[in-house]
Order: C-alpha cells, then structure tokens, then sequence
C-alpha cells in the first residue's frame, strides 16, 4: 500500500500541469526569498488564496515550491549583495561574501544550491519515511487528546516568541479567542457575530493569515521610508566558470551537506526551531568538526555548504510534525496548515490512508521541488539577484492587490477584505509592541479543534473530567509534555528575565 | 516611542476591548458562554498584569528601550487609501479602483515616473486578470455601478 502511494504520487507530480506548478511556486519562491524585506512566510500568506480554486494536488505542489525555493533564495542575495534575503540564510554571508570579495562567488553560487538542494531532498526522505509511521499513532486520538494536542500546540508558542513570554500567551488565548467567533461547534448558537452573516462560521482565518504575516509587514516596510528605495547596489558581476560543483568538490564537502542536513531535519521537527537557527548550528557544527576552524568566515565553501544544507534540510523536518500531528513548528508551516484546510484536508492518520493520493504527491513534490530549484539555482542565480534591483514601492503595491484580490477570492465577499485589514493593522501593532503574531495564528487554528475536544469530552466523562484526561495512555502523556513544555518555557523566559 | 509608554497603550485599550466582550458574553446563554467566558477573564489578567507592571521600576530598568520611530502620517496614508479602495470596490468594482489605487499609492510612496506608474498598472492588472479570471475562473468585484 505505501509502495503504491509512493507510485502514484510518483506519477502525479510528473502530470505536466503539476510539474508547471511546482516550477511556477519555486521560482516565486525563490524572488521571494532573494528580496530583501520579502520572506518565505510572506510568499506562501500572499499565493494561499490562489491555490483556492486549484485542484488540492496543483495547489499544495505550488506551496510547496514556494516553501522550498523561498528558503533558498536567500542565500543569492546573502553571497552577492551581503543581504540575506532571508533570515534563514543570515549565516551563508558569513563565508558566501567573503567569497565573492575574493571572485568566487560563482563557486559560492553553486556550492550553496547543491547544499540546498541535498538537504531539501534528504529531509524530504526523512518525511516519506517518518510521517506515515507516525501519523499511526494520531489514530488513536480521541476527543480529549485532539484538545489536548491542541493546548500543547499552544504552548509552543512562547518557544516560538523572541519577545515577552506574558505577550505571547496573551497573543495565544487571543487566538484562540477570536477562532471562537461564529456558531458554537455543539450548540450552533452565534457567539460575537454583531448579526453578520458573513461571521456565522467563524473569521475565515486565510485573510487573517495573509493579513498578520503580510499586509502588516508591508505597512512596516511602508513605514520606512529608507526601505522603499531599491537596493543600489549593483549586482556583483560574475565570471561564469562552471554551472555544477565538480565531483571533487562534492566530494570535499558531502560529510558537511550530510551533517547538516541531518541537524537541519531534527531542528526542523522540533516546535519553535526555524531554518535561521538551523543554519547557525549547521555553520557552529561544521566549524567545530572541521580540521581548520580557523578558516571559516574567510571565504571557504564548506561554510556556505553547512548553513545551506541546514536551512533546506528544515523544510521536509518540520512538516513531520505538522502532517502527522497538526503542529506548527514555525510561521511557513503555520501557513502551509492553512494552506491544507483550505482543500478540507486535516493532518493526522486519515491524511495518509483517505487522502494518500493528496499528500503523498504533496511530499514528493517536495522532494521534486528541490531538483527543479538545483536547475533554476544553477542556471539563473545572477538573474534572481537583479530582483533585487527593483523598486520596492512597486512591489509593496502589487503585495497589496494581491492580498486584496486573494482575501477576496476566498468567498467572493469584499468583507474578507475588511477582515485582512483589520488583522493586517493588529499584526503591525503586535510587531511593533512585541506581541506574537504566530501565536495568534495558531490560537485561531487550533482554537475550534481545542472547543470541540473540551466540550466533547466533558459530554463523554459525565462530570468526571480529571478522571477521564488522567486515565488515558495518550492523554496522560500529553498532559506530561504540556507541563514540561509550560516549565520550561517559564523557567528559560525567567532566567533572561523576559517575563 | 518607548516600550513601557506602549504598553501601557496596549494594556489599556486591551482592557477596555476585553470588557466590552465579557459583557457581551454575559448576554449570551448559560451553556454557550462558559469557553469564551473564560479565554476573556484569561485575557483580562495579562493584560491587567501587562499594563501593571510596567510601573514596577525592576521591569523599567531592565527593558524600557526604545521600539523605533513609528511613522504615523505614512502608515495611515496606506490605511485610509487601502479603506477607499475597499469601499471603491462595492461602488466601481476591481478595475477602475485598482488603476486608482495603484496609481495613487505609487505616488505617495514617491514615485514620479509616469513610465513606472503606467507599466506597474498593466502589469498588475493584466496578472490578476489572467490568474483569476482565465486561469482559476475566480470572478473580481464588478461593482453596483456596473451590474452587481
């Protein structure tokens, strides 16, 4: 049965429309991720509603390529113009600029989408292979542990802050607040509707999503003046040797690719680790094993290997956890739940057995992704780079018509457009005052699923509700985590004093 | 502006928004209000404690820095022309707003190039046109003007 998923899978992708697709969502996503301003998060918020209308196949594989590319592409403008169009890709200009200083950055060029692209495709094996095992486990799920699942989802949240732990929990109920907008789950009576019909079920959250990740980072680049002029900086002129890394240099940097993509993929998988911090530990660790640390940051491939494989490797790890259990490990993948219950899929075992023919095209996109983002990485790096260039008041506008038109599309209410505002203006308010915003994205998501599990499960325990969480294997378990989670947190914030 | 002057902004007005939902709440039947009844009263105590302690002088030593210059004048110049927008689309429909909206908005933002204005209007135009109508079959806003 896996097999034959995999076959399939293997046979949709490879549908010419699929495969126009994917290629269309890597090379946005690469422009996304080699602006500087522009990130992964933003690509996949504005481009969700497009996959709306779209076959769930055709639009998770763009999303995908989005994902895939975005992550890359910050590393172009990292090595040629020292600005990581990413925070992902912060640590390639370490040893990548040095590179071009010195006439390499061709070298450097490659080097990095041979990185990417290994550690894109390695963790996307480690998805084929772990996601299914593990989504057996969701099957045992009942009322209790989908609530739960949800609370621990939630507490995640103050890993994900940079800011004020008070501040993210605050942002987390706040979510889960407003997901509680709409017709009670079990009662369907209207709760904060103000008579709207268009509230009946609930804020449809893909507005709310492109608005807090997107709207509210264009009013931030808005608000700078400085930031709206182009990047006048010319593109540093290339000397074209070679398109792909020799074997020997494979060969000089394979242990480097393997290691940190292996780091990348478990960083990857772990709530709240995103690809900056898996690049930085891919770089500490290669420096650390290498026979001379010293020579790292002036210049050398291994350095650019190292957070490049890292960075990649981070986009099949943390859709383990997201596809199998419904956990946002980061902000991308926040998305990418959208991006699925949009199409009415919902992670967890029926993903992999009912919906097999969706998902399994969907992780193998991800790995197909990566050999087309090798080619377009080879072949039109310099290109990408020269987006750069462009007036970024143009494309803070055609951001803004793409919300718009996107929100609306949703349901063909202009009120979605309203609904991205108000939630593009409270996202600029929450990043200016430190509030999380991934906290409250995950609070509107998890919010129904965390309603419909308390209240069904205080049906089924007949008044003996501590009984009833505490007697179940799983359940029990769950409760373990939430308060190590919580803990821990708490104990981390207080220590830096950041409560 | 500062941290401590934000929030006690935020801390303020997410008072007074939590007190306004929890007497709505109360209107609400006994079996429906309990889950919302009680993510308000949770709310209502972070951010009594966020506007609290930012009197506490240990929090003000430690972390009342500056946020960065918030640029009022260009922040509400993109809102009010993104509401006129909004409301234009109920009215003109998609495409004389968008032309308005594009053209204008370029302007604040500095743009003089007649040449950028007009290509950035074709340009965006065109690819929603042809991503939305052509390829999804999406239908943008015609407008009450024009027949919806």
């Amino acid at each position: 049965m896996y097999i034959n998923n995999i076959i399939s899978g293997f046979l949709t992708v490879l549908h010419l429309q699929n495969l126009f697709l994917l290629s269309a969502g890597t090379f946005m996503g690469i422009i996304f991720g080699a602006l500087p301003g522009f990130t992964a998060v933003m690509g996949l918020a504005v481009l969700i509603p497009i996959t709306f209308g779209m076959h769930p196949v055709a639009g998770l594989l763009l999303l995908a390529g989005v994902y895939n590319g975005a992550i890359y592409g910050g590393s172009i403008t990292a090595i040629l113009l020292r600005t990581p169009g990413t925070p992902a890709a912060a640590a390639t200009v370490i040893d990548g600029y040095e590179m071009t200083k010195k006439g390499k950055s061709s070298k450097a060029l490659r080097i990095a989408v041979t990185a990417s692209t290994i550690g894109g495709i390695f963790s996307a094996i480690c998805l084929l292979l772990i996601a299914p095992l593990l989504a057996n486990i969701a099957l045992k799920f009942g009322p209790p542990e989908y609530f739960l699942l949800a609370i621990f989802g939630l507490t995640i949240i103050a890993s994900l802050s940079s800011g004020s732990f008070l501040k993210s929990i605050f942002s987390g109920i706040l979510g889960l607040f407003i997901g509680a907008i709409g017709l009670d789950p079990i009662l369907s009576y209207p709760r904060f509707t103000f008579n709207s019909p268009y509230l009946l079920d609930g804020v449809s959250y893909v507005p709310a999503l492109i608005g807090l990740f997107a709207l509210s980072q264009v009013f931030v680049m808005v608000e700078n003046k400085g930031s709206m002029t182009k990047i006048r900086r010319e593109v540093t002129k290339i000397k074209k040797d070679k398109l792909f890394c020799s074997i020997k240099e494979i060969k000089e940097l394979i242990k480097t690719i393997i290691r940190s993509s292996i780091i990348g993929t478990f960083i990857g998988m772990l709530p709240g680790a995103g690809a900056s911090i898996a690049s930085f530990l891919g770089y500490s660790e290669a420096k650390r094993n290498s026979r001379n640390p010293e020579r790292f940051g002036t210049g050398i491939g291994e350095g650019v290997a190292a957070s490049e494989a890292a960075n990649n490797a981070v986009t099949g790890g943390s859709l383990i956890p997201l596809l199998t259990l419904g956990i946002p490990g980061n902000s991308c993948t926040a998305i990418l739940l959208g991006g699925l219950m949009i199409h009415g899929l919902r992670p967890g075992f029926e993903l992999f057995t009912v919906f097999s023919n969706i998902i399994y095209p969907f992780i193998l996109g991800l790995l197909f992704g990566n050999v087309i983002m090798f080619f377009m990485g080879s072949f039109f790096a310099t290109y990408f780079a020269r987006t750069a260039n462009l007036q970024k008041s143009v494309l803070v506008v055609g951001i803004c018509i793409f919300a718009t038109m996107g929100s609306y599309a949703i349901n063909g209410a202009i009120f979605d457009i309203w609904v991205l505002l108000v939630f593009g203006i409270l996202g600029y308010i929450f990043r200016k005052t430190g509030f999380s915003i991934i906290a409250v994205v995950l609070g509107i998501i998890l919010g129904p699923i965390a309603e419909i599990g308390i209240k069904q499960s205080l049906m089924l325990s007949k008044g003996h509700i501590f009984l009833y969480f505490f007697t179940r294997p799983i359940s029990l378990i769950l409760i373990i985590f939430i308060i190590i989670s919580v803990i821990t947190q708490y104990l981390r914030e207080s220590k830096n004093k950041k409560i | 502006m500062k941290i401590k002057t934000a929030d006690r902004v935020m801390g303020f007005i997410l008072l007074v928004f939590v007190f306004i939902f929890y007497l709505i709440n109360k209107g609400l039947p006994e079996k429906v209000k309990g889950y919302t009844q009680g993510l308000l009263i949770l709310l209502g105590l972070c951010s009594l404690y966020i506007l609290l302690r930012t009197w506490n002088r240990d929090w003000e030593k430690r972390f009342n820095r500056e946020i960065g210059v918030i640029n009022f004048r260009r922040i509400l110049m993109v809102i009010g022309l993104l509401i006129i927008y909004i409301f234009g689309l109920y009215i003109f429909g998609y495409f004389p707003m968008t032309v308005f909206f594009i053209t204008v908005s370029l302007f604040l933002l500095e743009i003089r190039n007649w040449k950028i204005i007009v290509v950035t209007n074709i340009v965006l135009i065109m690819m929603m046109y042809i991503l939305f109508i052509v390829f999804l079959k999406i239908p943008l806003p015609i407008g009450i003007m024009f027949g919806e």
